[in-house]
Formats: C-alpha cells, structure tokens, sequence
C-alpha cells in the first residue's frame, strides 16, 4: 500500500515537472527565449496601436497576431516542413504555409486595388502625373541613406536589397513595399511591412508641416480649374494601354502594373462587375488575413530586435518625409510654369497612401479657405503615385533582383 | 546608360567595403541606381501622360456636351426637407453639392446651404464614383 502511494506521488511529481518544463512558460527561461517575450510585448503595444489608436487596423490586427502566435514559444505556428526521406519529422506550420505563399499575394492586392481605383482625374488631367513621379524622390534618397548608414555601420550588414527595399518605404505603398522585399531582402520583411503600414498610417500627421512649410498662404489658396469629364471608352483603354507600355518599358513590373490595370479593366468594362467585386471586396480581405499574418509571423526576434530594425524605422520615415517635400517642391515648379494654375500642395498626394494623401491635401488646403476643393485634382497624383512607385520597385528588381 | 551600373545580385555592401570597390565604389553605385531610377520613373509616367493627352484629345472630337447641372440638384432654400437617400460619404456630398451650386451661380459658398438633395434620374453614374 505504501509503494504504491509512494510510486504514484513519485509519477504525479515526475509529470508535473515535465508538464512545466514543457509549456510554453519554461522556454522563457531557456535560452534566449526572452527574445521571445519581448516580441510578444511588440505584437501587443501593435494590437493596441491597431485596436485603441484604429492605425491601419485591418492590416495590424492580423499582423500582431502572427506575430502573437509565432512568438509564443512551442506553438510550432512558424515551423518549416522537415522531411528524411519520405517520413514528416516536423510538420509544416500554419503560418508558414501562408508566409511562403508570400510572392503572390502583393500582386493581387493591386488587382482588388486597381478594382477600387478611379484614373478618371488623372486622365482628365495628364499633367499631373509627373507629381506622382516626382513624389517618387524619397524612395531614392533613403535608398542612398542606407547605403551611406551600411557604409557608417558595417555591423548593420546593409545589402544592396536592403538599402532598396527600406526606399520603397518611401513609396507609402504597402504591397509594393512587400513585394520588393520578399524578393530582394526576405529576412527583413516583418519590420519594413511595418513601418510601411505604420507611416501610411501616419500620413495625416508627417505630412502637413511639411506641406505647410514648403508653400506660402497664397499657393494653398490657390483654386483650380474644374476636370473635364471623362468617357467611359477612355476608362477602358487607360488599363490596357498603361499595361502594355509599362511593362514593355520595364518587364519586371509585370506583377504589379499587370494586376493593377487588370484589376481597373474589371471595374471600367462594365461586364465583370461580379469579377470586379470579388477582386476588390472578398478576396483582397481574404489576401489581408493571410498576408498579414504572414509578414508577423515573420518577425523572429534574431531579425526583429536587432539595429537593422531602428535604421529601417528611422529611413522609412526619412523617406516618406523626402518623398512628400519632392511632391510639394515639384507641385511649385508646376504652378510656377502654369502661371498659378496648379496647387503646389496636391504635389503631397503623390505619395501613394490611397486616398489618404489626397485627403490630407484636401485638408490643408481648406484649412486655408473653406471653400477650396482640392480633393479630386490631389486624386490624379494620388494614383499616379501607385504605378509610380510600382515603377521605382520594378527598377530596385532589375538592378538587385 | 544602364549599362554602367553593373550590380552583383544583393552584394553585402559591408564585405564590398573591404575589397575591390571601397566607400567611393559603392557609393557611387547606389548614385547610380538613383539616377537611373529617377530618370526611367519620369520618363515611363511622362510618356503614359504624353498617350493620354493624345486620347484624350481623341476623345474630344467625339464626346457629346455633357448636359449643364441638373436643376433638381440645386435645391430651393424654402423647399421642404425631403429624404436623404444615400449616407454614405454624406458631408463630403454636400460640400461638394456646394461648390457646383456656387460655381454655377457665381457666388460665394459661404452664403450658400444645402438643405437636402435628392438624386435625379437613374443613368447610373453615381457622384460619388464608385
């Protein structure tokens, strides 16, 4: 009687140990599973920034949660397919799957974007496409400031595609921004989505002072002419020609300009309203959960917590402040050479952010006079933004790629 | 012009630091790709806005006039409040309302108050865009 009280006490002891060096609480202790609490903490100051602060909140909820979930030690969320032979030793992890679906799902993001998108202002006003290239600036200038910070650092082990991935920051687009950089820097894909979508985010607030700064009172006042309507026939052919051209010019921004344009042909035709409606509503979310997911899942802690994610942070900002100064000046260049025909502040909206820019210049500029409606002429640069910056992605995926 | 730059794919700038190319090498690359890539971005968006300029003038030849603002839009101040049919993106109608209202009658805004509006026919073009 007392053996087997003694042995079952024993047991009981033996499994309790076990259970406890076993749960996710032990792998804290071990090792350097700290990291992985520090990470958790990040995935929760993002869930509050997504759900208390509503910045970006259906791209940073799923975000913070793949990284909740991977980070959370044992949980296997992140685990690679091992294979010896034909046995399984290690089974493929949920999020994983998802991450190494990672190359496509930017370019049918664009497609649901393009599906969403009116290009009618920016045919009705060609000119201003050029502010959505000029907007493009940043996207070099933090390019050149991570060459330059790798050259400073060399402990930063900045790459070429690094340097070209933490520019397309600057671009505000984030599926651009994710597609340059699974491709050319994938190790770093968590911090730079985030600090894609966290400035994106934050435009309403980098922006203003420096449009502010850059333009006098009597340049935000400026009104403009009202657009000349635009027929549906050149809705149909903008898409198929831009695509043709585009990607003839630079074959490599095939999956970008390729799927936004097809994505505006479902929304001009007319006849694939259900086509256009899928690509834009239910699939693009569906892409968003996995997407976002994915890239937090991504954020390990060896590459997550390191210098390379401050320089990332810090250039990215950089790069959307640059961007946004290039739109303005080159808005003022415009106005000067149309005689004060062109707000110099729509040059702001040619950072993509689609339509938040546009807002923002809507914004300021009636902030100077109520009845200044700058809205739909800040939409053309707006939109040119997007294939401007798909076109910068493409020429980092040429040269790097 | 692009032959010039030639990149090994993702070359660690670090290691390159030590070897044959040095700060001005690597530099003068990343120089490089920013003028390249700056150029070919005007240049692609410059002649995508040079091709719309051409069809937009095609398309001048053919549109027919658009007819002026339908008067129904323009509400009269003592009209009764009729119901508002869409929500959405309400403040931005109006504003918007407003400004056709003042463009076409040459006055300031200020002076102006849209009480209601209400859609006119059903030719399915919406004013919000969509």
């Amino acid at each position: 009687m007392n053996l087997i009280a003694m042995n079952f006490l024993s047991d009981l002891g033996d499994m309790l140990v076990k259970f406890g060096v076993e749960s996710g609480f032990a792998q804290f202790f071990n090792g350097v599973g700290w990291k992985n609490l520090i990470m958790i903490g990040v995935a929760l100051v993002c869930l509050y920034l997504a759900i208390g602060k509503q910045y970006e909140p259906l791209l940073l909820v799923p975000i913070s949660i793949g990284m909740l979930l991977s980070n959370l030690p044992l949980s296997g969320m992140m685990n690679e397919l091992v294979k010896e032979g034909d046995t399984v030793i290690q089974e493929e992890g949920l999020l994983h799957v998802f991450y190494s679906l990672k190359g496509i799902f930017p370019s049918l993001i664009f497609m649901g974007v393009g599906a969403m998108t009116d290009f009618g202002p920016l045919i009705a006003n060609p000119k201003s496409i050029l502010l959505g290239a000029a907007a493009q600036m940043g996207i070099f200038f933090a390019f050149l400031g991570a060459i330059v910070l790798g050259l400073a650092f060399p402990s930063m082990n900045m790459t070429y595609g690094l340097a070209a991935s933490i520019g397309i920051i600057g671009g505000a687009d984030g599926p651009t921004a994710i597609l340059t950089t699974t491709k050319l820097a994938t190790d770093y894909l968590a911090p730079i989505a985030v600090a894609a979508y966290s400035y994106m985010a934050l435009v309403p607030v980098i922006q203003p002072p420096i449009m502010k700064a850059l333009t006098t009172k009597e340049e935000r006042c400026i009104k403009m002419e009202q657009l000349r309507p635009v027929s549906q026939r050149e809705k149909i052919l903008f898409p198929i020609v831009v695509s043709i051209l585009v990607i003839l010019i630079l074959p490599d921004t095939a999956p970008l300009i390729g799927m936004l344009m097809f994505g505006n042909l479902l929304k001009e035709c007319l006849v694939t309203k259900q086509l256009a409606e899928t690509a834009s509503n239910a699939l693009m979310y569906i892409i968003t959960i996995m997407l976002g997911t994915a890239v937090g899942a991504s954020a390990q802690a060896e590459t997550f917590l390191t210098f390379q994610t401050l320089g990332i942070l810090l250039l990215g900002v950089v790069a959307f402040m640059v961007s946004t100064a290039g739109g303005v000046l080159f808005g003022k260049i415009m106005c000067k050479a149309t005689h004060g025909k062109v707000n110099p502040l729509i040059g702001a909206a040619g950072v993509s952010a689609v339509p938040m820019a546009a807002r923002v210049a809507q914004k300021v500029g009636s902030q100077e006079d109520p009845t200044n409606f700058l809205l739909m002429h800040a939409m053309g640069p707006n939109v040119a933004g997007v294939i401007g910056s798909a076109i910068a992605a493409g020429v980092f995926l040429k040269f790097f790629g | 012009m692009m032959n010039t730059v030639v990149l090994e794919a993702s070359g660690r700038l670090a290691d390159r630091l030590v070897t044959e190319d040095g700060w001005l090498g690597a530099l003068g690359q990343g120089l490089g790709v920013t003028v390249a890539g700056l150029v070919i971005v005007f240049a692609a968006l410059l002649i995508i806005a040079a091709l719309i300029s051409v069809f937009a003038r095609l398309a001048e030849g053919k549109q027919k006039p658009l007819p002026e603002i339908e008067p129904a839009a323009v509400p009269e101040p003592a009209a009764p409040v009729t119901q508002v049919e869409e929500t959405v993106d309400e403040e931005e109608l109006v504003a918007v309302l407003t400004a056709a209202v003042a463009a076409c009658m040459d006055r300031p805004a200020d002076g102006l108050v849209v009480r209601s509006y209400r859609r006119v026919g059903g030719n399915g073009r919406s004013w919000t865009g969509r």
